[in-house]
């Protein structure tokens, strides 16, 4: 088995290494029209069509430490929790029309083969032609939707993140209170995490994501997160507030333009574990017909891995 | 017969004389024509140039030719890409030409980004060397695909700030708008010279990517980087007096330490008992002082430019040992005040020195003075001071080999490795290793032979470093000095610690 290269939070896509018989096609087609499915068509035989699932929404609770507060000097330790909330879509791709009957039904098994320049196979090292495809499992795709706010709406209504802590001490003059309303105003919330530096190519902790201008409201324990203004992030497939274990926190201070940073940590392990439970679950696989135009984009997007135009790599179906 | 076995002496003598006092000599001609042609290109002469400049009989004719070649050199592309490369080098960044993977992309990814267009423009447009930090203007690019590994796009990462077409990473202004076919649009973007956020090569996302920073090292790695490129201050991670849990802190406030064994969970433990130990340590502070201010400005900035500048400082200590505390607005204003620094100036030309006429020459006060009044004379302008330099006598000079002025300099070389730690730090009380004679720059507190002493003892060199105090473990920022190195101390103290010119420190 190859090396797993492509993370989209606690799933995996990886490379396999295995002798296939595939048919090579040039260029494949995507039909999309409204009201009807999606269609790929690979050659004048084969024909797959794209089958979607939504998961239910979900929350993953986990807990929440202050493990570093530059705002308040001394302040009671809280118990805090967070509780993201998430949904996620499987897509398919499944054979309509095959020239192998017993394909029909089945899902479509991407396949990229390594080439040199003039198109003759890079042999891995036991000698067969270097080949990755993603792991099939039930689906091509798994998309998560970390957050409503995000602008990742796959028509499921997602709860909004909570903040949950028995005291607001650690917040000190931060936490305003509006007529019985509790506000937080975070000029940036930025989440960090292990991952490759682009330049260096060392694995390290590093700043991933940051939200600007993010608005939490309440009352009494609990703080529902309102809004952001901003979602940055070196990668668009992991939209959650609370990405990696730790969580910094950019508070303006109150009639200053300055600010001050706490720092939050969060362990994923629960949650991460709870996450899988609901991966693993059968997706519910309908024919998708309800098109939109950002369906159509979202869809190239996920594809785009196995569609990458490369000199490098040749696609092929099974 | 006597007066020939005489003048066969003589000239033995002579031939002998030379030999060993002869130390340098002045390329001319083709040789000179060459050494240019690979110091600005990176190719050798061509075969027809060669022929051309052979075929010349005067001086002045073949001077004349190479002030006609050295321009046509500074307006190819081959000069533009060696430069590009060294700039690379200089902020570390993976070059582009020799990556090792991912071949069908990356080298055209890395170098259609902005910080690549403005390395380019540099020399394309003999740029001021200035423009580097101060720039408010990108040619920016995006690329098809958000493949992994890649920093942000430019189009993501300037999208924050002016209103751009979305991107597939970096400010991601809705999935909807995502364009259905990313094309590799070239587009100048211009910011208002005024804007305090934007500060030439500081605000790319290659600059970013490869500083990143996390909630605990608060920027301090972009400061740090700061303060090497463009005020030749390297600092290292403190060096602890043991390796207990509170030194582990120290290397990750530097992640590239990350590796040392220590997980964030301890560090958090440790901060969390002694909230502020960097301002109770004396090497910590040595640092700190510098770096935390400067990192402020990038408070706000984690993953690109954010919308809002920060506040910060640029403050450290000038040569003359004076705190300089400026109090700036923004990145933008901290690489404008940077640019206003005598250190700055000094860094910079000693940055070109170093490139085309190189680190083994010695560049003395006097002649960096002269150097950087022709620099700021020509308006620091980057092709001009190239130009200036190759056809300075300095870059004809090919020195011979020296055995003790080569040893001078290679131990001088190390030496400014165990500098970068030693420096400034506040439990280290010997005195600066790069400043020749030994102890003088404590105006001989101690002695030359003092230091000797010092040296042979902590590195241990009697017996070959087995029981060395010096430099310290990597796992604390320290690092192990090869055989071949201490081969190198040993035989600089044997021969009278010669200096970079030959000269011996000590006789006895």
């Amino acid at each position: 088995m190859g090396n797993c290269i492509y993370l989209i939070v606690f799933f995996k896509v990886c490379f396999l290494s295995f002798a296939v018989q595939a048919q090579v096609v040039a260029t494949p087609q995507w039909i999309v029209k409204p009201g009807e499915s999606i269609k790929l068509i690979v050659d004048a035989e084969r024909e797959a069509t794209l089958y979607l699932s939504h998961t239910e929404p979900y929350s993953i609770n986990y807990k929440v430490e202050i493990a570093e507060n530059l705002c308040v000097a001394e302040f009671k330790i809280p118990s805090c929790s967070y509780r993201a909330g998430a949904t996620m879509d499987h897509l398919a791709m499944r054979w309509s029309k095959h020239n192998d009957p017993t394909k029909i039904g089945q899902t479509v098994n991407f396949i990229q083969k390594y080439v040199q320049k003039d198109g003759t196979p890079i042999l891995d090292n036991a000698g067969k032609p270097s080949v990755f495809t993603k792991l099939l499992e039930q689906a091509n795709v798994v998309r998560v939707f970390g957050s409503k706010f995000i602008g990742f709406d796959n028509g499921v209504n997602i709860p909004a993140d909570e903040l949950t802590c028995d005291s607001w001490d650690w917040l000190g003059s931060a936490l305003r209170p509006d007529a019985g309303i509790l506000n937080l105003q975070i000029d940036t919330w930025s989440s960090e995490r292990m991952s490759s530096n682009a330049e260096t190519q060392i694995n390290e902790n590093q700043t991933d994501s940051t939200y600007e201008n993010v608005t939490f409201s309440g009352s009494g324990t609990t703080l529902k997160l309102e809004k952001f203004d901003k979602y940055i992030s070196s990668s668009a497939n992991l939209p959650l507030l609370t990405l990696g274990p730790i969580s910094t926190l950019q508070i303006g201070k109150l009639n200053s333009n300055e600010s001050c940073q706490i720092s939050l940590s969060h362990n994923f392990n629960v949650a991460g574990i709870d996450f899988q439970e609901h991966y693993k679950k059968s997706p519910n696989f309908k024919i998708y017909t309800n098109v939109k135009s950002k369906d159509y984009k979202q869809l190239v997007k996920d594809f785009s891995v196995l569609f990458t135009p490369d000199a490098y790599t040749k696609l092929e179906f099974e | 017969m006597k007066n020939l076995i005489k003048k066969i002496i003589f000239t033995q003598f002579i031939a002998v004389w030379v030999m060993n006092f002869a130390v340098a000599q002045s390329l001319t001609g083709v040789n000179l024509l060459n050494k240019i042609s690979v110091s600005l290109t990176g190719v050798m002469l061509s075969r027809q140039d060669q022929q051309t400049i052979q075929a010349m009989t005067s001086a002045e004719e073949q001077k004349k030719f190479i002030a006609v070649k050295v321009e046509q050199y500074l307006k190819s592309t081959e000069y533009s890409n060696k430069m590009t490369f060294r700039m690379e080098e200089l902020f570390q960044f993976q070059p582009a030409k020799i990556a090792t993977y991912d071949l069908a992309y990356k080298p055209t990814i890395r170098t259609a980004t902005a910080s690549n267009y403005l390395f380019d423009s540099m020399t394309t447009q003999n740029r001021s060397w200035d423009d580097l930090l101060t720039a408010k203007s990108y040619v920016i690019n995006e690329r098809a695909l958000n493949i992994s590994k890649e920093p942000v796009t430019d189009y993501g990462f300037y999208g924050n700030l002016m209103s751009l077409p979305t991107a597939t990473s970096g400010y991601v202004r809705s999935m909807e708008d995502i364009p259905e076919d990313v094309e590799f649009t070239r587009k100048l973007i211009q910011f208002p010279a005024d804007d305090v956020r934007i500060a030439g090569a500081l605000t790319t996302p290659r600059f970013f990517a490869r500083y990143a920073t996390t909630g605990i090292n608060k920027n301090r790695r972009r400061a740090a980087a700061i303060f090497k490129i463009f005020l030749c201050d390297s600092m290292s991670a403190a060096i602890p007096k043991s390796a207990t849990i509170e030194d582990s802190v120290y290397s990750m406030l530097y992640p590239s330490k990350a590796s040392a064994g220590i997980t964030e969970e301890e560090v958090k433990a440790v901060l969390n008992k002694n909230d502020s130990i960097h301002g109770t340590r004396a090497d910590c502070r040595s640092c700190h002082y510098k770096l935390d201010p400067m990192g402020e400005v990038f408070k706000f900035s984690t993953t690109i430019v954010a919308s809002k500048p920060a506040k910060g400082a640029l403050a450290y200590k000038n040569k003359d040992g004076q705190l300089i505390d400026i109090p700036v607005n923004g990145i933008g204003e901290l690489a404008q005040a940077i640019t206003q620094q005598p250190a700055y100036l000094d860094c910079q030309v000693k940055t070109f020195w170093n490139w085309f006429v190189g680190q083994d020459k010695i560049l003395t006060p006097e002649r960096l003075n002269e150097l950087k009044t022709v620099f700021n004379q020509m308006g620091r302008k980057t092709n001009d001071f190239v130009k200036y330099l190759v056809l300075q006598d300095e870059f004809a000079q090919r020195e011979l080999p020296n055995e003790l002025r080569d040893l001078g300099r290679n131990t001088k070389q190390y030496m400014r490795r165990c500098q970068s730690c030693h420096n400034e730090a506040g439990d280290y009380f010997g005195t600066d290793l790069t400043v020749w004679p030994l102890g003088s720059k404590d105006n001989n507190k101690y002695d030359t032979n003092y230091w000797k002493n010092k040296i042979v003892e902590m590195l241990d060199l009697d017996h070959m470093g087995l029981a060395r105090k010096m430099p310290p473990s990597p796992l604390v920022g320290g690092f192990i000095p090869t055989r071949q190195e201490l081969e190198l101390i040993k035989l600089w103290i044997e021969k009278g610690m010669p200096d970079e010119t030959g000269k011996v420190q000590v006789t006895k």
